[in-house]
């Protein structure tokens, strides 16, 4: 009898083990391939909406409870640079596009959890109304752990990664049918970073 | 034999274990969504509206909190009846939000949507079948799709100098039991 309940509490253990480790997997890693993707950033089309699947509702939670509907803001999170490499809070990075085709938009820099870096100019994001534009048009922010003439974003001083977010207020409809394909901001590492 | 025998075991670990993950799935949004509904509506009750300040790195209510963003929120129960939600946007982006349980934002209004200066809600339970409209005649009725859940509006601080002008545009947010 008690071989039998031992046993029966040793399948359930490793059950819940296999089962936290699938969730685990789907929840940090499976997103990356599940979002649709447009060069480093990633979005949900369903996060936030009452159509989001059990995933969907589960990343939503974990990186960005309360999100909203997407016909109202679109979310484009960037945890990779131009050539896939982890962003680092230790490297600099230039953020370069041209204006984007929303009502309103913003590029915030998050810490590994998911909250605001702290720095000494208390800069956290910029937007269309604070991004002063170059001669040709486009804009250029340097995602970095030092300052940096210009429009600096930093990073931290901390040995971790983190994350970028691109925010789209009330999209274009072209921009919202062009999802993957509609130019974003590049994410470029500037010079070497061991 | 015993091959047999630990073919089956297998097969109910295996079973076992995709019934586990679907169920933690689930629960994962329910989980972190009540836990949040829980503390704010201990640290500041039902019903009531909060007026917090621009978040910045100290701010740990919700992650990845937008530091453009004024954010008035309220956690509104429909359990003892109807709630009355009233906001005014202010000028440039606003939207007013709603949130369910389960974390789905099943209503959303942003200024260039709304038909007037100010947006009144009620909020009631979708077996309510009393009609407001004669009392409340520009009030939008809404059925959450929880009994217990969010109210969150969003308004941008387009540059230091109009902060004043938003912060004096969301005080006037009003969330509470509906009384006639």
């Amino acid at each position: 009898m008690i071989r039998r309940i031992a046993r029966a509490l040793g399948m359930f253990a490793l059950a819940l083990t296999l089962a936290l480790l699938s969730v685990w997997l789907m929840i940090f890693h499976a997103p990356r391939s599940l979002a649709i993707a447009n060069g480093p950033w990633r979005m949900s089309t369903v996060a936030g909406s009452m159509d989001a699947d059990l995933y969907t509702r589960a990343v939503v939670a974990v990186t960005g409870l309360f999100a909203l509907n997407p016909t109202e803001t679109i979310y484009f999170s960037a945890e990779e640079s131009d050539t896939h490499q982890r962003l680092r809070a230790r490297c600099s990075y230039a953020v370069e596009g041209r204006p984007l085709d929303a009502r309103w938009w913003s590029v915030t820099a998050y810490a590994d959890d998911n909250f605001l870096i702290p720095n000494p100019a208390r800069r956290f994001s910029y937007n269309m109304g604070n991004l002063k534009s170059e001669p040709d048009g486009s804009f250029r922010i340097l995602a970095s752990p030092t300052e940096q003439q210009g429009h600096w974003l930093p990073t931290g001083a901390g040995g971790g990664g983190f994350s970028l977010l691109l925010r789209l207020y009330n999209p274009s409809p072209d921009l919202l049918a062009h999802l993957a394909t509609v130019k974003l901001p590049s994410i470029t590492q500037i010079g070497n970073c061991s | 034999m015993r091959a047999a025998r630990w073919i089956k075991n297998g097969c109910i670990v295996l079973v076992l274990a995709a019934a586990l993950h679907v169920l933690v799935v689930w629960l994962i949004p329910r989980v972190i969504t009540g836990a949040f509904l829980r503390r704010a509506a201990a640290q500041d009750g039902y019903n009531q509206v909060v007026l917090p300040p621009l978040p910045t790195d100290t701010s740990r209510a919700v992650v990845k909190p937008s530091p453009d963003l004024l954010y008035a929120l309220c956690i509104y129960d429909i359990r003892t009846g109807p709630v009355r939600i009233s906001a005014k946007p202010s000028e440039g982006y606003w939207s007013i939000a709603l949130y369910g349980s389960n974390s789905d934002n099943f209503f959303k209004l942003n200024d260039r949507e709304l038909h007037g200066d100010h947006v009144e809600l009620i909020l009631s339970d979708a077996g309510d079948s009393s009609d407001f409209k004669a009392r409340h005649p520009d009030a939008i009725q809404v059925h959450p799709t929880s009994t217990v859940g969010l109210m969150l509006t969003r308004s941008l601080v387009l540059d230091p100098d109009n902060i004043k002008a938003v912060i004096d545009a969301r005080s006037s947010t009003r969330c509470e039991p509906l009384k006639d």
